[in-house]
C-alpha cells in the first residue's frame, strides 16, 4: 500500500502527505483467512485494525455482534483507549487484508503529534460514538430480556 | 425321533421361514421409515416443499430479489433449520458456534454470504433476522 492510497482510507483522509507517510511508516498489510481470529475479548489491545478487503464479525460477551465490510472501516480501537484491553473478539467472515498498527507506536505518533492526533482521535471518537450507541441498544435489549424473564 | 425329521414332524421348516419373512419385512419398514423420516421432519417444520410454496404464494412479492445459485439454496435449507430451532432475533456467534458443531461447510463465507444478499439481516440491537422464508 502506497501513501497515496493510505491516504483515500476514510480514517486518514484529513491526514497531510508526512503525516499519512509517519502513518505509513508503521503500518503493516496483512493477510487474514476466512475464520482467523484479529483479536479476542478480554486481552491486552495490542494491535489496531484498518480493514482494506473481506468481511469481519465482533462480537460481545452477551452474544451481540456487527459485522465490518467497508474498506476504510477501522477495529480494535481499544489499542488507544483506556484500559488498552479488548472489548470484543474480532474473526474474519471471509480472506481479505486489514492493514495493523502496533498499538504502542500508534500511541506514540498520536500523543507526539498535537496535529496527527487529532485528526486520528476525532475519526476513532466518531466510531466509539457509534459503538457506545450499539452498546447502549444492546444494553436496553439486555434489560427488556431480563424484565421479560422476571 | 431326532433331527431333521423332528423338525418336519412339527413344521419347523415353515416356522422358520415365517420368523425370517417377518424379520426382514421389519428390517425393510425401518430402513423406510429412516429414509422418509428427513422429509417429514421437512414439512412439521415447514421447511418441506408443500408449505414452502404455500408460504411463496402468501407472500410474493414481499420476498427480497438475490440470485442464488442451487448450492445456496441448500445451505439456505440448513441454516434455515437451525434458526428455526435457535429462534429469532438470534445471536450470529451462536449461528456460526452450531453450523460448526453440525459440521456445515464453511460457515463463516456463508454467513458472509447470506449477509451480502440480505438473507440475515441485523435488527439494530446487536442480534439478527432471517429474511428468506
Amino acid at each position: 500500500m502506497t501513501v497515496e492510497e493510505l491516504q483515500q482510507l476514510d480514517i486518514f483522509k484529513e491526514l497531510s502527505y508526512s503525516e499519512a507517510a509517519q502513518i505509513h511508516a508503521i503500518s503493516k498489510t496483512s493477510r487474514v483467512n476466512e475464520g482467523e481470529s484479529l483479536f479476542e475479548m478480554g486481552n491486552p489491545a495490542h494491535t489496531f485494525f484498518v480493514i482494506l478487503s473481506g468481511d469481519y464479525m465482533i462480537y460481545f460477551c452477551d452474544d451481540t455482534a456487527f459485522t465490518l465490510h467497508q474498506p476504510g472501516d477501522i477495529t480494535g480501537w481499544s489499542t488507544v483507549v483506556r484500559p488498552y484491553q479488548y472489548t470484543g473478539t474480532a474473526v474474519a467472515l471471509t480472506d481479505g487484508e486489514v492493514l495493523t498498527f502496533d498499538g504502542s507506536e500508534l500511541l506514540r505518533l498520536v500523543q507526539g503529534d498535537a496535529s496527527l492526533g487529532d485528526k486520528i482521535m476525532a475519526k476513532v471518537y466518531a466510531n466509539v460514538g457509534e459503538r457506545i450507541a450499539f452498546a447502549q441498544s444492546r444494553t436496553k435489549t439486555n434489560e427488556s430480556f431480563i424484565s421479560e424473564d422476571s | 425321533m431326532y433331527g431333521f425329521e423332528a423338525i418336519s414332524e412339527h413344521n419347523g421348516w415353515a416356522i422358520s421361514i415365517v420368523g425370517v419373512l417377518i424379520v426382514f419385512t421389519g428390517l425393510v419398514t425401518l430402513s423406510l421409515l429412516i429414509r422418509v423420516f428427513p422429509k417429514i421432519i421437512e414439512i412439521i417444520e415447514g421447511t418441506g416443499k408443500p408449505k414452502s410454496q404455500s408460504k411463496k404464494s402468501e407472500k410474493g412479492s414481499l420476498r427480497p430479489e438475490y440470485s442464488m445459485d442451487d448450492k445456496i439454496k441448500e445451505k439456505i435449507k440448513q441454516y434455515q433449520y437451525l434458526i428455526s430451532w435457535m429462534g429469532e432475533p438470534f445471536a450470529l456467534p451462536r449461528l456460526i458456534d452450531l453450523a460448526q458443531k453440525r459440521g456445515l461447510d464453511r460457515p463463516h463465507a456463508t454467513i458472509s454470504q447470506f449477509i451480502h444478499a440480505s438473507v440475515i439481516q441485523p435488527d439494530g440491537k446487536g442480534f439478527y433476522l432471517w429474511h428468506a422464508s
